[in-house]
């Protein structure tokens, strides 16, 4: 029964996308607000990310987009005087900040009780120690361990436990700070790094599993001590891998009933030897490869990444139930909605098979061989259903969108196939097939080589027989059905056979019902097959498809998952029945209710054909969910689609650099002098006729892969270098010129084709040169001058009318010397869409979708007829979005920033002053900007002019100020004296030393040319060790220094998204 | 690869690739079962016997067949259907599943659109088919035609023992009679797993093993602490002897029993069984216990059930399905009678109900 000693209930976000904490927690999130609104409660919510679905107005009755500390949660208390908080929908962070909370006394002063999981279960949870004797109490084996606080205590484990040893450090999420000492002489680093890492500098040093079988089962428990397995998943990569990196299936495929149940049996103990007796957890074993051990890896108290993936693989929603389990509900008096005919305490049985394919970004945070862990590096992940296991596996690596076919053999002329077999690579499960497909025949050995179950292998020789069948060239209907069948792609199977499909295969539509079909399902989640009979009919005519973003990765995430999310909120609102189509199972976009259908599929051309026969409409929507729909849209609409707003031929305008010029030259804008050259020395002439500095970069690319500032002759051959820099006629380098010390401004708007509104206008803190997705900006802009906001203004019109927008717009403008360039137009929707529509209190999505629908901007009251424009202004004062990085996540990467995106995720602060709005964006972002100390500035000359009130405005602020020698002496000669360090080439201790040491606060450090690129890289990656806030531009600088002032005064301000405009 | 064909007393008809032994007009009632592991256990339970099994869980044979682990001395299912079937190599030791079905005599199907024929069941109900190769259709349209009904055929004389037997050996797998037994038990053998003896094994309790045409005075005499009666195959109300002997020993020593058992005790204590559209196969049905509020999730393989308004009033309704409210166990504390619909004993399925043994055990004094 439901409680009623609580009325209103805080729940508390996971904050920024990072690696290891994505969209799972804004859908559990999501769908714990909307069950605690069905049953009355008043809901709080506090999440600093702007992208998320979850902070948008209309669901929760008090959206905080504040920093995640407790100084801010206790404002609240204050302010709207919550009774309860939800701990266990916001990841690791929740976790942690609830246990702060508890622990600092703030819920007994408030009275604010915890629901969820309570703070005993989640320290026996996860304190290491804790939980290993509660395995031992239960008769169940952990893999031989010991905690160490300390080196000396790390050595002595290591005499009773030889190498390999894994390390773990406790209360991290993701597995942060976690390794595998393999040699003597990694130890010692790896368990001082690791006890850095734990907030309560705690490891567990434990016996190395390596190459085990891993499993995991996601549990529910209630009150009432009834207990069910949501799902359960198979590790394809053997132990030693993280679970998130891991290619996973479910359900479990290689145990047998006793094997099963046994895990079945001990997941539930776990549960209530723990005590978590309301919401999901789950537990991870390992299995020795002779099945003959089983042993207890850890379980987490909460809702996590795998149980969003289990929620999506079973159509269980475990964060509703979770949430309604929270407030006293007890699973047998909760409705499974997807059947309607069965209560949730039952078991999901499956008739598919669920692969999920993690995706990373290897181009971005390169790995070595061996580089896989105990800590995540996966960026995002593709969930795949099919009916048999080759044929899910088949379509989540198609749906991981990383330019391959599903499973192919490696290019050995690329790859070390040997050596990879041997490593914990995201590419091994490729390379096995390789040596597969070049004839290997002896499946145990290789299982025994890579760790791979043999199970997971005899797929890869079906695969091999597959394509081996298809090369020898007789593509009959019957081997084309097969080929079909096992999940592979007509591209593929064009390319094996060499020739064509006989005669195209209209896809089977198969239901997600959570009980294999003994119950009829009454929501409309789907995935197709072939050569099955199809159930259900399509909507018809009257349906929309909405195409969404895929896998995670970096410049492609939540922000263009929440966009389709609201577009379907408001196609259905507006009356349009909606179809989603999506591969990632984090999403909110693919929550059983947000779309009158939706489909679990590759966003390919292929598969999006298919459902628009299935669904029986043409209608695709493709501006929304970023790079990928854009990149199918030209196919879509030669067979039949119509694309929905802006028209091809407008988006080719602006994505092809040769015509966009000419755009720009008829409307009398004015760009970058650019080039495009496809050789390289002709590279070289352009470069040399703009002059340097340029901007290099290759041709269609998102999130500025590969992109390049050029200063000089050296720098571009180390551009020319780069391997994933290709030049052909199809694919030309593009060389611009660089606006050094330019500001930067990102316009988000909505056209009709006549009329704009612009939600608004972001000026950017970093200086040009840097992606502006890695920059922090500001809305409205803090120092511009009027006209150039105006001539911004009048541009977009131009644009707009000239290309006929339909539906979104987003423009990258750069002023140098008060003079404005246009840098990009995307006619599509963007990164910034959430964050502007939430900061100005206009959903920039519905205006597009009622565009679509035919209300134009006038008639929705954006613009006053005849005016031809509308803006959206700032309703929280100022509105900062800080980008947020997982650089701890690659310690041998240079944290520093460029052209290229590198952020993972973004947070906002918002305040009446711009030093409130900053220092709450760096507080959101877990940079801890300090109040006193000592700072570091150490400039490059161009930057020793602007530095110098920003020094002195320290030094009044009572820091102590350290320069390196050249800045020393021009801070000097401006009248500021301070003491100065040594550079790293010049002696010890120099700043590097002073960072490690924890002998700095704060570390201005500006680029100091390609030079001493070494030395600047080695302070960053520092600063980054030692989480000491650092900047590498001045306007960053100075914005902190108004920070600190607001810190100083150490007020908490909160404050409430209002619900309307 | 043979294709062979499944045709459903209604005219449906499915195609997929045979396996195992030939395709030979194998005839049965088509059923369907939506747990995920555990093809062994269910090839070789009893009460599959007669029926044509399909599974839900499209990948089976993945790990391919533990001798030790058969619930009876072999396949009892007349045929098996499947999605997928793993052909690739399996752990030593153990066999494939097309190896095992061979040697059983077994056909299978595979590569059958098994959804849409679960999907067929539960909206047609449960039904006779015949597995066929094209060659043989005219024979196998009239053998189906005529083939009897489940409710029909006695099924449970294949399946049982034909005389008494103390204390089985269960093998390998499997508990040992108890050395120092601290109860004896009658159990009526209408087509018994192993692992409902074992369960009781290894709750200290020795077995009498009797055949199903054993009469009241032959439990009796062997002054046993209960009599149980065992799950099996088909239709309840072909068993009138069984239900004669229950009557007979009620309210003289307790009476207990799990599935067909269950059925029979609701007889024999005035109440009905109807027979279920498609019934529960699998291991994921939730049962909520009436004393205690708890539900647990069981497995369950049962085409028949109690129908509760016919239950006498000194019978308390023990369990209940918590999905469609169905009768899943029943007690009446004064006739000392008790038993479930279910199967306590898993296997395959979730182990949690297994401390109903416990209360048998405890009523057995």
């Amino acid at each position: 029964m439901k409680r009623t000693d609580i009325h209103h209930i805080l729940v508390i976000g996971s904050g920024p996308i990072v690696i290891g904490q994505a969209c799972e927690f804004d859908y559990s999130g999501n769908q714990a607000v909307r069950a605690l609104k069905e049953e009355g409660y008043e809901v709080s919510l506090i999440n600093p990310n702007p992208a998320t679905v979850m902070t948008t107005p209309g669901l929760a009755d008090h959206i905080f987009l504040e920093p995640l500390k407790k100084e801010y949660i206790e404002r609240i208390f204050d302010q709207v005087g919550p009774d309860a908080i939800l701990s266990t929908m916001g990841g690791q962070t929740a976790l942690n900040l609830t246990m702060e909370l508890e622990k600092s006394g703030i819920l007994e002063k408030y009275g604010v009780k915890v629901i969820g999981a309570s703070a005993e279960a989640i320290e026996k949870a996860e304190d290491r120690g804790k939980f290993k004797d509660i395995m031992t109490s239960l008769g169940y084996e952990s893999a031989r361990s010991g905690i160490a606080h300390s080196v000396e205590d790390a050595l002595r484990i290591k005499e009773e436990i030889p190498l390999p040893l894994i390390i773990r450090p406790s209360f991290t999420l993701g597995g942060m700070g976690g390794s595998i000492a393999e040699k003597e002489e990694d130890f010692i680093p790896l368990v001082e790094n690791a006890l850095s890492v734990s907030p309560v500098h705690e490891i567990l040093i434990e016996e190395s599993l390596i190459g085990w079988r891993e499993f995991e089962m996601e549990v529910m428990r209630d009150r009432k001590d009834n207990a069910i397995i949501v799902c359960s998943i198979e590790n394809v990569d053997p132990m030693g891998v993280h679970t998130g990196d891991s290619i996973t299936i479910a359900p479990i495929q290689t145990l047998n009933d006793e094997e099963y149940q046994r895990m079945r049996t001990a997941s539930i103990e776990i549960l209530r030897a723990v005590g978590v007796d309301c919401g999901g957890s789950n537990v991870q074993f390992a299995l020795s490869p002779d099945h003959k051990r089983m042993v207890v890896i850890e379980m987490n108290p909460r809702v996590s990444r795998s149980s969003a993936l289990a929620s999506k693989a079973t159509g269980f929603p475990i964060a509703r139930i979770s949430a309604k389990l929270a407030v006293g509900y007890t699973l047998d008096e909760v409705q499974n909605e997807i059947t309607g005919a069965s209560v949730s305490c039952f078991e999901p049985a499956l008739d598919y098979v669920a692969v999920k394919v993690p995706r990373f970004e290897l181009e971005k945070f390169p790995l070595e061989a061996a580089a896989l862990g105990t800590q995540m590096r996966s960026v995002g992940e593709a969930l795949a259903l099919g009916r048999t296991a080759l044929e899910s596996l088949n379509k989540a690596f198609r749906s991981s969108e990383q330019k391959i076919e599903g499973i192919t053999a490696l290019d050995r002329s690329k790859y070390d196939v040997d050596l990879l077999l041997r490593s914990a690579h995201p590419l091994r499960y490729l390379a096995a097939y390789t040596v597969i497909k070049e004839g290997e025949t002896d499946l145990g050995k290789l299982s025994r080589i890579t760790g791979f179950d043999i199970y997971f292998l005899s797929l890869l020789a079906e695969q091999r027989n597959l394509e081996n069948e298809l090369e020898s060239g007789k593509l009959t209907e019957e081997l084309y059905l097969r080929a079909k069948r096992a999940g592979m792609s007509d591209k593929h199977i064009e390319r094996l056979s060499g020739s064509k499909a006989p005669a195209r295969l209209v896809p089977s539509r198969h239901y997600v019902d959570t009980c294999a079909g003994e119950f009829e399902a009454l929501t409309p989640y789907c995935y197709t097959s072939y050569g099955e009979e199809d159930e259900g009919k399509g909507l018809g005519k009257d349906a929309v498809i909405i195409l969404a973003s895929g896998p995670n990765r970096i410049g492609q995430g939540l922000e263009f998952d929440t966009c389709c999310t609201l577009s379907s909120r408001a196609f259905r609102k507006h009356g349009r029945k909606t179809v989603m189509v999506n591969s990632n199972p984090e999403t909110v976009s693919t929550d059983y209710n947000t779309s009158d259908r939706l489909y679990i599929e590759p966003l390919t051309a292929e598969s999006v054909l298919g459902i628009m026969e299935k669904e029986g409409t043409k209608d695709v929507v493709v501006q929304l969910g970023g790079q990928t729909p854009l990149n199918m849209a030209a196919e879509l609409e030669r067979n039949g689609a119509h694309i929905i707003g802006t028209s091809l031929e407008s988006i080719d305008r602006t994505e092809d650099r040769g015509l966009f010029a000419q755009v720009v030259k008829e409307l009398g804008l004015r760009q970058p002098e650019n080039r495009s050259a496809a050789s390289v020395s002709e590279i070289r002439d352009k470069a040399h006729e703009i002059g340097y500095p340029v901007l290099l970069r290759p041709s269609f690319v998102l999130g500025g892969r590969a992109m390049f500032i050029a200063y000089d002759d050296a720098g571009l051959e180390e551009f020319l270098q780069k391997p994933e820099v290709t030049i052909s006629k199809d694919a030309p380098v593009l060389v611009d010129q660089f606006l050094e010390d330019a500001f930067e401004y990102d316009l988000d708007a909505v056209s009709d084709g006549q009329n704009v509104y612009i939600g608004g206008i972001l000026q950017h803190i970093e200086a040009a040169g840097i992606h502006s997705g890695d920059s922090a900006a500001v809305f409205p802009p803090y120092k511009s001058k009027p006209e150039i906001l105006d001539e911004m203004r009048s541009w977009t019109l131009k644009l707009a009318r000239h290309l006929n927008v339909q539906g979104l717009m987003n423009i990258q403008f750069a002023e140098k010397d008060g003079k404005l360039y246009i840098i990009e137009v995307n006619p599509r929707g963007s990164r910034t869409v959430p964050f502007i529509s939430k900061s100005s209190g206009v959903d920039l999505v519905e205006a597009a979708v009622r565009i679509w629908l035919g209300e134009d901007l006038v008639k929705q009251g954006l613009v006053d007829a005849g005016k031809g424009m509308g803006e959206g202004r700032c309703i929280m004062g100022w509105a900062i979005k800080e980008a947020v990085f997982s650089f701890d996540r690659f310690q041998h990467v240079d944290p520093a920033l460029g052209p290229e995106m590198r952020s993972t995720g973004e947070v906002v602060g918002y305040g009446r002053t711009f030093g409130e709005a900053y220092a709450k964006s760096q507080a959101a972002a877990s940079n801890k900007l300090p109040t006193s100390g000592r700072v570091i500035i150490s400039v490059n000359n161009k930057d020793r002019k602007t530095i110098a009130p920003i020094a002195k405005a320290l030094q009044e602020m009572g820091f102590h100020v350290l320069a390196t020698k050249g800045t020393a002496r021009d801070l000097y000669s401006e009248g500021i004296l301070c003491d100065v360090v040594l550079k790293t080439q010049d002696g010890h201790p120099n700043i590097v030393d002073y960072i490690r040491e924890h002998k700095a606060d704060l570390v201005i450090n500006t680029p100091m040319g390609f030079h001493s690129r070494k030395s600047d890289d080695d302070i960053r990656t520092e600063a980054v060790r030692a989480h000491i806030p650092y900047t590498t531009t001045t306007s960053a600088a100075k914005a902190a220094v108004e920070a600190i002032r607001y810190l100083q005064e150490n007020r908490f301000i909160v404050r409430e998204l209002p619900s309307r405009r | 690869m043979r294709k062979a064909i499944l045709k459903l007393r209604d005219g449906k008809e499915f195609t997929g690739i045979s396996f195992g032994a030939d395709a030979q007009l194998q005839t049965g009632e088509v059923v369907f079962n939506t747990g995920i592991p555990g093809y062994q256990e269910i090839l070789t339970d009893p009460s599959y016997n007669g029926q044509i099994v399909t599974l839900t869980s499209p990948m089976i044979g993945n790990y391919g067949i533990s001798r030790d682990r058969n619930e009876s001395g072999g396949i009892k299912a007349t045929a098996l259907i499947v999605r997928k079937l793993y052909r690739g190599p399996i752990m030593p030791g153990r066999v494939t599943l097309d190896e095992f079905l061979k040697e059983e005599g077994i056909t299978g199907i595979e590569d059958l659109d098994t959804r849409a024929l679960t999907l067929h069941l539960r909206n047609n109900g449960s039904q006779n088919g015949i597995i066929f190769r094209e060659e043989n259709r005219k024979e196998a349209e009239k053998k189906l035609q005529e083939f009897p009904l489940i409710t029909e055929r006695d099924l449970i004389d294949g399946v049982s023992v034909k005389k008494m037997i103390h204390d089985p050996d269960l093998g390998e797998g499997f508990e040992k009679a108890p050395s120092h037994p601290v109860r004896h038990i009658a159990l009526v053998d209408y087509g018994v797993k192993r692992s409902i003896i074992s369960c009781l094994y290894a709750r200290g309790a020795s077995i009498s093993l009797l055949p199903p045409s054993s009469t009241a005075e032959d439990v009796l005499k062997l002054n046993p602490d209960a009599l149980f009666l065992s799950n099996g195959p088909g239709d309840p109300a072909l068993l009138s002897g069984a239900v004669e002997l229950a009557r007979s020993c009620i309210g003289k020593i307790p009476v207990e029993g799990i599935c067909l058992g269950h059925q029979i005790i609701t007889m024999a204590l005035g109440g009905r069984t109807v027979k279920m559209k498609f019934g529960h196969h699998g291991s994921n049905h939730p049962v909520r216990d009436n004393d205690t509020g708890r539900t647990f999730v069981t497995a369950q393989n049962h085409g028949f059930m109690s129908d509760r308004s016919s239950l006498p009033s000194s019978v308390r309704v023990w369990l209940e399905n918590a999905n469609d409210s169905s009768v899943e166990g029943i007690y009446s504390t004064e006739e000392k009678v008790r038993c479930v619909q279910f199967h306590p004993e898993a296997a395959p399925g979730p182990e949690e109900a297994e401390a109903i043994f416990d209360i048998f055990m405890e009523m057995a004094k």
